[in-house]
């Protein structure tokens, strides 16, 4: 019972996040500073989001497999950075963690 | 570049009142970060697999809709945390999705406020940066809206269907922690092409560090920095980000 509360309980409020700002909107644009803040705060989630499973990487595997997993990434984003489509870059990025990790 | 309201991201444009092949895009953008998630969501759905109330734990999927907020609920609730302290762990966890609101609430202004609450939804950083993306080189309207749902409704799908797959064989991907990489493969793709000017560039760089060297920290408190931080670089720094 307790489970399904607290899963309840995550699912709402979640959905408050996602929802209120979106909902609160009016018709007329907010300050450039604000649209910039949040803007921006997004950009720096999914930043996280792309190095934090880097760091745990490198905890598990050690300093070489870290840095084999930076640069698999790096791979990516410079194809992306050239126009490329995320799935050429999650391939590529993948070849060259896996093709690294055997030269090591 | 910004298109009229019923252009697609790569240009082309889409006939007036119709919505279809908006839709044929948004299930094909989304697809690569499907890929992306999958070994996330197996080893979410290995997690779930792993205690009690298996119907509860399963249904975070879609009630929470964060696999990461979901794992941090699951773990919580295995070690026995009060009740109070698993829903704002939860709750820390997603709290990114303010941002994310608070970015589209700009860009879906004139968007009719059923579309808002429905799409809040299925809001998640894939999302996200897709319906940003798409807006840039697309503008809203309709088309928009169908491109969006489309997105949103093929990853929730998707992402419920690999978790229920996790729930029955994701145990024995246990340890495999080359998979984990796969996201952040994925995830960089919607990073890069947003950082266009110094002010995304101090903000990458500055939230990076911060989640490279944040995550010892309490659960989800290096990513509240980054984005502060973030929030902040965005709010005060020079010129406009493009």
């Amino acid at each position: 019972m307790s489970t399904w509360i607290a899963v309840l309980g995550v699912g709402l409020g979640s959905y408050l996040l996602r929802s209120v700002p979106l909902l609160a909107a009016r018709g007329g644009r907010p300050h450039p500073r604000l649209e910039h803040a949040v803007r921006h705060a997004g950009l720096a989630a999914v930043t996280s989001l792309v190095v934090v499973p880097l760091r745990h990487h490198a905890d598990a595997v050690g300093t070489a497999g870290g840095l084999t997993a930076v640069v698999a990434v790096a791979v990516a984003a410079l194809l992306a950075r050239r126009g490329r489509s995320m799935l050429t870059g999650l391939v590529a990025g993948a070849a060259c963690y896996a093709a690294s990790s055997l030269a090591l | 570049m910004r298109g009229t309201p019923d252009t697609h991201s790569d240009g082309s444009p889409v006939p007036a009142g119709r919505s279809g092949p908006a839709v044929r895009a948004g299930a094909r953008d989304v697809a690569p970060l499907v890929v992306g998630y999958a070994p996330f969501a197996l080893l979410v759905g290995a997690a779930v697999a792993d205690g009690p109330q298996v119907a509860a734990r399963w249904a975070s999927t879609f009630v929470v809709l964060g696999g990461s907020a979901q794992l941090v609920v699951l773990r919580l609730l295995d070690g026995g945390s009060p009740l109070a302290l698993v829903v704002l762990g939860g709750l820390a966890a997603n709290a990114r999705l303010l941002a994310y609101s608070g970015s589209l609430s700009v860009l879906w202004r004139d968007q009719p406020r059923r579309f808002r609450a429905l799409g809040a939804a299925f809001l998640i950083d894939a999302t996200w940066a897709l319906a940003v993306r798409h807006h840039q080189s697309a503008g809203g309207g309709r088309a928009h809206r169908a491109y969006y749902l489309a997105a949103a409704g093929t990853l929730t799908v998707a992402w419920g269907s690999i978790v229920t797959a996790g729930v029955f064989v994701g145990a024995r991907l246990a340890g495999t922690q080359w998979l984990a990489l796969a996201a952040p493969l994925s995830l960089v793709a919607l990073v890069v092409p947003q950082v266009q000017r110094p002010r995304a560039v101090v903000v990458v760089a500055v939230a990076s560090a911060l989640a490279w060297f944040g995550t010892g920290w309490a659960a989800g408190t290096g990513l509240l920095a980054a984005m502060a931080v973030g929030a902040v670089v965005g709010a005060t720094r020079g010129e406009d980000p493009a």
